[in-house]
């Protein structure tokens, strides 16, 4: 059966995308790459710690990975934009993760400064992700931006607490007409599958691989769950109902009168 | 000379260019990234690009985040 999940100028077969952050060592990766069967991977920019100075990710990454390079440290439009060019000059290709974060305590995004910096990268010629609080309205601004998807949090970056915001993302589902990725919160493969069963394009899992006691059975955890929440929502579940509704034929029972 | 290495007042030795900040740093295996005055600058050309007074270097890599 064919089906691809289409984003900018890829077809994608996974609707499992990966975050790298966290790994306790980046060998790890391509192992949870390969077990996952994920497709898209993100990675981050920063100044070079000339202490610590840490290994190039991308020598762990394989030539046919999608790379979604993120704009994580921007707290405006303008460092995002920033951010993003640099991380397609230095060959990391044309899609991006807008990711625009004033409030420390809960990382969630600043939806009004990643409008902006949506219209100016798609313009740009970027294919662009944003990473957003799951509102109707802002989400309607995004894609009239020139977003190639939306990514709503599930709940905060890091917290493995699950679909917390799942109402408004079933709202995000059913009005706007971009894929929507499920980005940050998901911490079981359980809650992945409920994500894309309820009609997510994928989802965007970092933390739940990358801090499990084994990234890469989880991170394979993760791939199936994905996959089987796809062929329920394709196949289309049953309604649901009050009262019971007997399995079994209600006559002929061997019992007396 | 001083210029901004990454947000920071550095000495560099006059007539340095973007290779020799990056071998006296012992950033060959980590460096991808370079930025002078908001302008990457690809790697065939850092030996060949050379820093002036007050120049804003900024050494960028590519890490795990998601």
């Amino acid at each position: 059966m064919e089906d691809k999940l289409k984003i900018g100028d890829k077809e994608l077969d996974s609707r499992l995308f990966i975050g790298t952050g966290k790994f306790a060592d980046y060998s790890l990766i391509p192992k949870v790459i390969e077990s996952s069967k994920a497709q898209v991977v993100t990675v981050a920019l920063r100044r070079v710690d000339f202490g610590t100075p840490e290994e190039n990710m991308l020598t762990f990454l394989s030539q046919n990975i999608v790379l979604m390079p993120n704009t994580s440290g921007a707290r405006n439009a303008s460092e995002a934009i920033r951010i993003a060019r640099i991380a397609r000059a230095a060959g990391c290709g044309n899609w991006v993760k807008i990711e625009i974060i004033n409030d420390q305590k809960y990382l969630l995004p600043n939806n009004f400064e990643t409008i902006k910096a949506i219209e100016v990268l798609a313009k740009d010629g970027f294919i662009v992700l944003p990473y957003m609080s799951p509102d109707l309205t802002a989400a309607k601004m995004m894609a009239e931006a020139g977003a190639a998807a939306i990514m709503p949090l599930g709940a905060p970056i890091g917290t493995n607490r699950g679909l917390k915001t799942r109402e408004l993302i079933q709202i995000l589902i059913s009005e706007i007409n971009l894929p929507i990725i499920v980005d940050a919160g998901i911490g079981r493969p359980s809650e992945a599958a409920e994500a894309i069963e309820m009609g997510a394009a994928a989802v965007l899992v970092n933390t739940a691989i990358a801090t499990a006691d084994d990234p890469v059975l989880m991170a394979e955890a993760f791939g199936q769950a994905v996959d089987a929440g796809r062929k329920a929502y394709l196949a289309g579940p049953g309604a649901t109902h009050q009262f019971a509704e007997a399995s079994s034929p209600l006559t002929g029972f061997l019992r007396n009168e | 000379m001083l210029v901004t290495i990454n947000g920071k007042k550095s000495d560099v030795i006059p007539d340095s260019n973007i290779q020799d900040v990056i071998r006296t740093k012992n950033l060959e295996m980590t460096a991808v990234i370079i930025d002078l005055n908001g302008n990457i600058i690809a790697p065939e050309h850092w030996s060949d690009t050379f820093l002036h007074k007050d120049d804003d270097l900024e050494i960028i890599q590519i890490i795990g985040g998601g």
